[in-house]
Order: C-alpha cells, then structure tokens, then sequence
C-alpha cells in the first residue's frame, strides 16, 4: 500500500536517509501482516474479501519492491509503476465491497451507487489502455494513479454524505475500514498533487508525512478489525412501505411550511 | 486546475471524515416521532400574542411595555425554533424510513432535500427579521409565525400518521 517514489528513493545515498524510508516502511508492513494475522485467525477475511485481498496483494508486492529496492535497485522504478497499477485497481474493488456492504440493506441506494462505480471505473480502465498503448507509461501512469485516487475519494465521500445523510448504521469494521481507506486515499492523492506542484525537492518533507498517514490507517484498521463487528441489521418493519406515500407526505410538509413562512415574511 | 480541484477535495473528504467519525454511533434512530418537540398550544400561543395583554399593559404599567414586547419577540424566536425542530424531525423520519425502500426515487430525494434546503433558508432569513426588527414590528409578526408553526405542525402529524398506519399494517 505505501507508495515509494522511485525517483527519490534512488537518490538516497546516506545511511539516515536509509533509516528513514526502511523504518516507516517496516512499520507498515509489519502491521500489514499483523492485520492479515488477525483476519486469519478471527475470520474476518471471509467477512470482507476485497479488503483483505487488497492488503495482502499490497503487502506482498511491497515485499517484492523491497527486495528489488535494496538488491537490485535499478530495476525498482519500473517495477514500481507496474505493480502501482495492480494495487490500484485492486483499491478499486475495495471501494465497490465498501459500497456493497454499506448499502447492503438498503436496495435502492446500492443499485444507483454500483452503477456509478462501474462507469466509473469502465471510463478510467479506458483512458489507461489508451494512455499505455501510445504515452509515456510511466508518466501516465502517475496521473492516472492520481485521477483513480481522486476517483475513490469522491465516491467514497459521497457514501459518507449518503451515511450520515439516510442514517446508515455500520458496524466497527466496515466502519474502520472506511475511516482507514479514506485517510490512505486522501493522503496519496494530496502527496501526488503536492509532488507535481512543488517537484520532486518537496519529496523530503512530504514522504514523512504521507509514511505517517499510512501508519496511522494501519493502526486504525488495527483497533477497529482486531475482533468481529459485524453491521447491525435495521429494523425489518421498516424494510417496506410505500415510497411514493412518503414522498407527498414528506413534500406536502414543506409545501405548506414554505408557503406559510412566505406569507410571514410577506405579510 | 486539477491540483487544485484535488486538494479541495482532500480537504473536503477529510472534514467529512472526521465529522462522521466524532458523531458515530451504532444506534440507528428509529423512523417514529421522539415525541420530545411540542409546539405550544393554541390556547397558550393565542394568549401570549393577544393585543388585550399587550393594551392592559400599556394602560396599566407603561413602563413595562418595551420589556413586555421583548419578552415576546423571545416567545416568537423560540416559537421559531421549535418549528424548525419539527420540520428536520419530520425529514429524519422521512429519510430514515424510506432509506430502506426498494422502490426509492433518487430524483424524488433530490427534489426533497432541495426543498429541504429551501426551507432551511427561509427560516433564516425569517429567524433574521424577527431578530432585527424592534419589539412593536416583531408583534406584528407574531401571529404569522404561529400560523406557519401551526401549519407545520398539523402537516408532520399526517407524516406520523402515516408512519404509525404504515409500519401498523406491515
């Protein structure tokens, strides 16, 4: 999951600098594996497949960069760029699980939202193969991850809106993993952003930043997937009733109010 | 252009995130009527927005007239409150019921929230004049924001209403 800017990465010459990527990146690793540890152990990898496939894709791609990086670092950029495009795309089944999930009770939300997603996701699947076939991959490849980030992180902040907006109940996990993906998600996006604006100069303070932020999203889906939440039921009397009833009810009410606060201020 | 437009949305998403995760809950609040927002009655509001109380005291003890008005400019705004508390009851019932629903409109829900929305600005703006206006022209105003209370009212009781039969016969 941790995005290594090879550029940087192959500057590095001293041993501090060397400290300071292989630190963070060990620490996400290893609390990569402890999350996967866990899954295994408490079932939690057949409750949420996509998330868990994607960590352990993530994390055992990053092993392999890890390798490449310190045996064999001329090989490592385009490795890197190769594998993003995977973790990418399997950041996107994550997406659509926490979509399916979350909305899992509640239909007709759902069936508008996975539409979305995979227009969505068809538009950008496009405009990578088209980008591959006659760009620089390379560079393509990082906007794209950008654009798909972005992506992500509208779809998911309109789950969130929808959340709070239809007071949707989540339990702890899937509420953890939202809450993790999200900061992961928005902290990549604001790193590419940043990287292209200010240059690659600007990598020295940013990649901290951003290694602390998946540190911290590791450590929340640490508490919240440590033992099994599932997402609360809603209440079966209220899974039918007549939808077009409720709409004119629900409109007569601000009809009227409308039109008797216009009189007031009016009058 | 984009990085722009993405760092406002992280900024975005990541207020939105933390809103949601201060106020989580795994309670969900149930598609009824709490019970706990009352407009006051009739009898009371008629009586607090009478002209005879509003004459007596300004023949009997003019020098309480202004703080007479004053109390009732207050009476007014927490009147307005109050219908405010019942519209966004009224929509949380609405939106918590028919969350569920298979056969939910998105358009609808637009159009809803949209009205929603238009409502909330007026109660400010309502809010807002009763606020600035002197006590007398608030008096004034006082009997309009009873009878748009009371419309509100008598309209979000036919919403429970319809809830209580809906979930009755289900």
């Amino acid at each position: 999951m941790s995005v290594r800017f090879p550029l940087l990465l192959v500057s590095i010459k001293g041993e501090d600098s060397q400290l300071r990527v292989y630190l963070p990146w060990m620490a996400t690793l290893g609390l990569y594996g402890l999350l996967i540890g866990v899954s295994l152990c408490k079932g939690l990898y057949r409750r949420y497949p996509g998330f868990y496939f994607y960590l352990t894709l993530t994390t055992s791609l990053e092993l392999l960069r890890f390798y490449v990086y310190t045996f064999d670092a001329q090989d490592y950029l385009s490795l890197y760029w190769w594998t993003q495009f995977l973790i990418v795309a399997a950041g996107f089944g994550v997406t659509w699980e926490i979509f399916g999930l979350t909305l899992r009770y509640y239909s007709g939300v759902r069936r508008f939202a996975r539409g979305v997603v995979t227009f969505v996701f068809s538009v950008l699947a496009v405009q990578f193969a088209v980008s591959a076939v006659t760009g620089n991959f390379t560079k393509s490849v990082m906007g794209l991850q950008r654009n798909m980030h972005a992506v992500e992180v509208t779809l998911l902040l309109s789950l969130v809106m929808l959340i709070i907006y239809y007071g949707i109940l989540l339990g702890r996990n899937l509420f953890g993993i939202i809450l993790g993906y999200g900061l992961y998600l928005t902290s990549n996006m604001a790193m590419l952003t940043l990287h292209t604006v200010l240059g690659p100069t600007a990598q020295y303070w940013l990649d901290p930043l951003r290694q602390g932020c998946e540190i911290l999203a590791a450590l929340i889906w640490c508490v919240t997937l440590w033992q099994v939440h599932p997402n609360p039921i809603p209440d079966a009397r209220e899974l039918d009733a007549d939808y077009d009833v409720w709409a004119t009810r629900t409109a007569n009410v601000f009809a009227r109010t409308r039109a008797a606060i216009m009189r007031m201020l009016t009058a | 252009m984009i990085g722009i437009l993405t760092t406002v949305l992280a900024l975005l998403f990541l207020a939105v995130l933390l809103a949601w995760a201060l106020g989580f809950s795994t309670n969900r609040k149930s598609a009824s009527w709490s019970g706990s927002i009352k407009l006051p009655s009739r009898l009371i509001r008629e009586r607090i927005s009478s002209r005879e109380d509003f004459q007596f005291v300004g023949v009997e003890a003019p020098e309480f007239r202004s703080q007479f008005l004053r109390d009732r400019k207050i009476l007014m705004l927490i009147c307005l409150q109050q219908m405010r508390a019942v519209a966004i009851e009224s929509f949380r019932i609405h939106r918590t019921a028919v969350s569920l629903q298979v056969s939910m409109k998105p358009a609808v829900e637009l159009r809803l929230a949209g009205d929603y929305l238009t409502f909330l600005l007026l109660w400010e703006l309502a809010r807002s004049l009763v606020w600035i206006s002197n006590p007398v022209a608030a008096q004034s105003l006082t009997a309009r924001v009873y009878t748009a209370a009371e419309e509100l009212s008598d309209a979000a009781k036919q919403l429970i209403a319809t809830n209580h039969s809906l979930r009755t016969e289900i």
